[in-house]
């Protein structure tokens, strides 16, 4: 299930600086509780990604890719 | 009980009443140790109108849960007190080994108040703690009085904090002290100490730090100290120490060159790290458990200066009176200034800072040999600034109102409002010898928004942005991407600056330095967490760990807030802001960058969730942070702060 649009995914890639603004959108479609938001947000991106493939977002060779390339990755899988 | 020793020391210098407080374990959850426990007792004990110099004022000095072990450099202490050079929350930390003996000796902490009827050092033997006669000790250098008291207790082995001649004299901006060399230089702990009339306090201890699992403890020691042998930081700073930075700061254009007037300058590797080990390099020095050692010992040889000896320098220590007023030619003068601003016990950042400025309203005209008592202060003079930290450290003519800092320096002399363009503060305190034009925007951001004033690199510590670019794959695991390792950009700099903080916070409550968990990254936060716990045999999580950090940040935020100080003081100096990096040599990186502090400013807010309008941290983040008290404090001036009457207030110091 895409949990957003390619256009979604391209306004956030082209943001300066977008961790907030991901973690606050993923928030709104109920893929993160507050908890969880508030936990990466301390933690970093790659406690996002580790999230995801944990409650199967994505598979282990796209956690694998998405802690290697970022967010310019992860965001266009999170739109298929 | 693991880890920490579990009590708290006090002693009341008026009374002569020493006590020993038990820290509940819910306490020590929440603050850890160093830097939570002193800002906690800062926020707490030490009322917001309080004069810094107020025997009721307090000095903390603070160890941590790790101190004293082998994980790498735990010898570090952070001395806070009420910043008698900006009038806000004030802290500074230094390494050494005095923070290993102190936790020897049974305490995580000691708070000093009250003032002594005569010069007194506290002399701590494990239980055992006494005031002591220190008044042929008073004017004297750390390095004489170290000895004087090692002789006069028969132990070479103690670990001394002391002040120097300029703290005696209550300088804004004098620093502490521990093994003569080791300076908490930063918002004049020095001053305080010597308003209580305290020289020094000698610990030794003879107990241990009790470990909860000491395999799991070992086990990760050795990793982490493994990982140091091929650390390309680490490297860096055994060769060469902080000065390692100076031909990387001439070619990014972050080199102060004349109170940052420019950011690089053709003869800068004349004071670099390399030249600094072929000439005067006596010896390196390392701190308690340091895999690192970028300590030096220097020994000048040639010219006027030679014979003479002394423990340094840093970067941050040389460069302020070296090329910040001008001087590169000679760099025997750099290191002579550098001996001169430790022996009086002077903060080497805050000594050049204020004395550049007053080169710079010289050069503009705002000041005369008339104010100056004849010293005519012109760039790179060097005859001039050998003369004037003397007259500084011991409050002399001229030097008596530069040692209230600039900011007090331009009210004090009468001068008009645009002299303050070149005083190159932030919440009144100078900034560090680095240009956010060319160290990086995230510096830049970091500097606007410490919880000490216009500082700094110990503060913030942007070094995803600094060091990242050697760390491959760091900045994509914390941020999302690599693009924070450029620092001429504003990409992911409000997070990390936001991540970093926090992260910093919480090593300060370990009581580790910054060069073994951030500079270097061969420590990352989980490797913290994983031998916090193995020490204390609890079970923190990096969540929690990195919350405590928040908390800290929130917690000194709001000192600030309560003295009026938010929003509309978040900024950095206009120089930094209006005027294009001119060009110093033709390999420079960053000619023509002004700093975008504003566009980071916004974002920075909402990761702290602060309101952008006053800055104060919202009531919301302060109730998740278990800091309900302080969100009472702050409820009635949240409108204040917003009047029509604190807007026209420019405030430059409180």
């Amino acid at each position: 299930m895409a949990l957003m649009t390619q256009a979604q995914a391209k306004k956030f890639i082209a943001m300066d600086d977008k961790m907030l603004d991901v973690l606050d959108y993923l928030k709104e479609k109920g893929v993160l509780d507050a908890r969880m938001h508030r936990k990466i947000l301390l933690e970093g991106y790659s406690k996002l990604v580790e999230y995801l493939e944990q409650k199967k977002y994505i598979k282990a060779n796209e956690a694998k890719e998405a802690i290697k390339k970022g967010f310019d990755y992860l965001l266009p899988v999170l739109a298929e | 009980m693991y880890g920490w020793a579990g009590q708290r020391l006090r002693v009341d210098l008026t009374t002569g009443q020493i006590t020993k407080e038990p820290l509940s374990y819910e306490y020590r959850r929440k603050w850890i140790g160093g830097r939570g426990f002193n800002s906690d007792i800062i926020y707490n004990e030490v009322p917001v109108t309080l004069d810094p110099y107020d025997p009721r004022a307090r000095v903390c000095f603070g160890v941590g849960p790790v101190s004293g072990t082998a994980a790498p450099s735990t010898g570090r202490v952070t001395v806070t007190c009420k910043s008698p050079l900006t009038g806000g929350f004030g802290d500074s930390n230094m390494g050494g080994h005095w923070g290993a003996e102190l936790k020897y000796a049974g305490y995580d902490q000691v708070v000093v108040q009250g003032r002594a009827k005569h010069p007194v050092y506290i002399w701590i033997d494990d239980d055992k703690v006494e005031i002591r006669d220190a008044r042929h000790l008073w004017g004297k250098f750390p390095r004489e009085a170290d000895q004087m008291i090692k002789e006069e207790l028969g132990d070479e082995d103690i670990h001394i904090v002391m002040i120097g001649p300029a703290g005696e004299n209550m300088v804004r901006f004098a620093c502490t002290f521990n093994d003569v060399w080791r300076a908490a230089g930063r918002t004049g702990t020095g001053g305080v100490i010597g308003s209580k009339n305290l020289k020094a306090i000698a610990v030794r201890g003879s107990g241990t730090v009790k470990i909860a699992n000491p395999q799991k403890m070992m086990e990760v020691c050795n990793r982490l100290r493994q990982a140091f042998k091929t650390d390309p930081m680490k490297m860096g700073l055994y060769e060469f120490g902080s000065l390692c930075l100076i031909n990387v700061a001439n070619r990014d254009g972050w080199f102060p060159w004349r109170n940052f007037q420019g950011g690089a300058h053709p003869l800068a590797n004349n004071m670099s790290g390399e030249t600094h080990s072929q000439t005067v390099l006596k010896h390196r020095e390392g701190c308690f458990a340091c895999p690192i050692c970028c300590g030096r010992f220097t020994h000048i040889k040639e010219g006027k200066w030679a014979g003479e000896e002394f423990g340094g320098p840093e970067y941050e220590h040389s460069v302020p009176t070296g090329p910040r007023v001008g001087i590169i030619e000679d760099a025997n003068d750099i290191w002579h200034n550098a001996r001169l601003t430790n022996d009086y016990g002077m903060d080497g950042i805050e000594t050049g800072g204020v004395i550049s400025t007053a080169m710079e309203w010289y050069e503009k005209g705002f000041i005369t040999t008339k104010e100056t008592g004849g010293l005519e202060l012109e760039w790179g003079n060097e005859e001039v600034v050998d003369k004037l930290i003397p007259m500084i450290a011991k409050r002399e003519g001229f030097g008596d109102i530069l040692a209230d800092g600039a900011e007090r320096a331009a009210t004090r002399l009468g001068l008009p409002e645009e002299a303050r363009y070149y005083t190159i503060t932030t919440r009144g305190m100078t900034l560090p010898g680095d240009d956010p034009r060319g160290l990086g925007f995230g510096y830049g951001l970091s500097f606007a928004m410490g919880t000490r004033g216009g500082c700094d690199h110990l503060r913030s510590l942007c070094c995803l942005e600094l060091s990242g670019a050697l760390y491959t794959g760091l900045n994509t695991k914390i941020l999302g991407d690599e693009r924070g390792a450029k620092p001429v950009t504003t990409a992911n700099k409000p997070y990390m600056v936001y991540y970093e903080e926090n992260q910093k916070a919480t090593t300060d409550c370990l009581q580790v330095c910054c060069f073994t968990t951030h500079w270097s990254y061969a420590v990352l936060t989980p490797d913290q967490v994983e031998y916090l716990n193995a020490v204390t045999g609890l079970d923190f999580t990096e969540e929690e760990f990195q919350e405590i950090g928040e908390r800290i940040v929130n917690l000194e935020r709001a000192y600030w807030n309560r003295m009026m100080s938010g929003a509309r003081e978040d900024t950095v100096p206009e120089r930094f802001l209006k005027e294009p990096m001119p060009q110093g040599v033709d390999y420079q990186t960053n000619v023509g960058v002004v700093l975008p502090l504003n566009e980071m400013l916004q974002k920075y807010y909402k990761y702290r969730d602060w309101d952008p309008k006053t800055g104060f941290p919202s009531e919301r983040k302060l109730k998740q942070l278990g800091l309900d008290y302080v969100a009472r404090d702050l409820a009635p001036l949240r409108n204040k702060y917003l009047s029509e009457a604190e807007k026209k207030k420019r405030k430059y110091y409180y």
